[in-house]
């Protein structure tokens, strides 16, 4: 009797504790993702494509492990170039309001490009965990899952591209959209 | 006959009872942080809240809040910013060439 409640007991955890787990690791399991693209992508290789993929493997997987970290750099220091922006445009919020003139253009601008860069963030954060996980499969065993890999990270990269080119272009327009109408402000 | 009968009605002793809900609740709690704490989505709030630490850093230390702004401070930091834009090329930095089948040297599907 005992020994039947202490087994329902651990049955009841197990049935509460197990449903998290494996939500929690279908979520972040980076080898999940390119499992994941081959099931998305319904992908098979023929027999040829698969001996070219296997052999060029292994050096393709140290290249796009120095793409990864580079990119991962190159996007850190853009985000560090965009929050000196963001600080200096705080700044002149500051100093406007100070001398009572009315800067919410800049505080619109400062808002729009925080998303923007939390996109660019996680965009990158999604391209270089994709590149880490090409480059650290099984070349000889998963050749399906490097080339469906590459297919991902080439969708995520576009993605990257689009929230880089939204804050650089959100940045390009700043004379016209946000700084003209403050210069009118102060003139007047 | 009797006793026996209301040792069996009896089940878990109430602080066994609590004992177990507590660690079971714990653990909910408990899996989910260990398993979020391992994944990407926390290695993007920590980027996260790197920039926004540095962001607020450099603001109190080195900024000018207090002096009036006029129209050629404007357009002194358009020109600046100008300048700081220049350095980022995000058409090289975040080319498509770069894992392009052809440039990988892979047969195209």
């Amino acid at each position: 009797m005992k020994i039947q409640r202490i087994v329902l007991f651990a049955l009841a955890i197990l049935a509460v504790l197990f449903p998290l787990e494996a939500s929690a690791q279908s979520v972040t399991a980076p080898e999940n993702i390119l499992s994941q693209a081959v099931s998305d992508q319904q992908l098979s290789l023929s027999v040829d494509t698969k001996a070219v993929v296997v052999a060029k493997c292994v050096p393709l997987q140290a290249q796009l492990s120095n793409l990864s970290s580079r990119t991962a750099a190159t996007i850190h220091l853009d985000l560090d170039t965009y929050g000196s922006t963001i600080n200096d445009l705080q700044a002149f919020e500051l100093r406007l309001a100070r001398q009572g003139v009315d800067g919410s253009e800049i505080d619109l601008l400062i808002g729009k490009m925080r998303g923007a860069m939390d996109n660019l963030t996680i965009a990158g954060s999604a391209y270089t965990g994709t590149l880490n996980a090409i480059a650290s499969i099984d070349c000889v065993n998963q050749p399906e899952q490097f080339m469906a890999g590459i297919v991902l990270a080439r969708a995520q990269l576009s993605q990257v591209q689009n929230s880089a080119k939204q804050i650089e272009q959100l940045l390009t327009n700043a004379p016209t959209s946000t700084f003209s109408q403050i210069v009118k402000r102060l003139s007047a | 006959m009797h006793g026996e009968i209301e040792k069996k009605l009896k089940g878990f002793h109430p602080i066994t009872a609590i004992v177990g809900a507590v660690i079971i609740s714990f653990l909910m709690v408990l899996v989910p942080f260990v398993m979020f704490l391992h994944s990407s989505a926390y290695d993007t709030v920590k980027q996260i809240k790197i920039g926004t630490q540095l962001s607020a850093a450099n603001l109190n230390s080195s900024y000018d809040v207090t002096s009036p702004v006029n129209a050629i401070d404007i357009a002194n930091y358009e020109a600046t910013l100008k300048q700081k834009l220049s350095g980022i090329n995000n058409s090289a930095d975040f080319n498509q060439n770069d894992i392009s089948d052809q440039t990988l040297g892979l047969p195209s599907n």
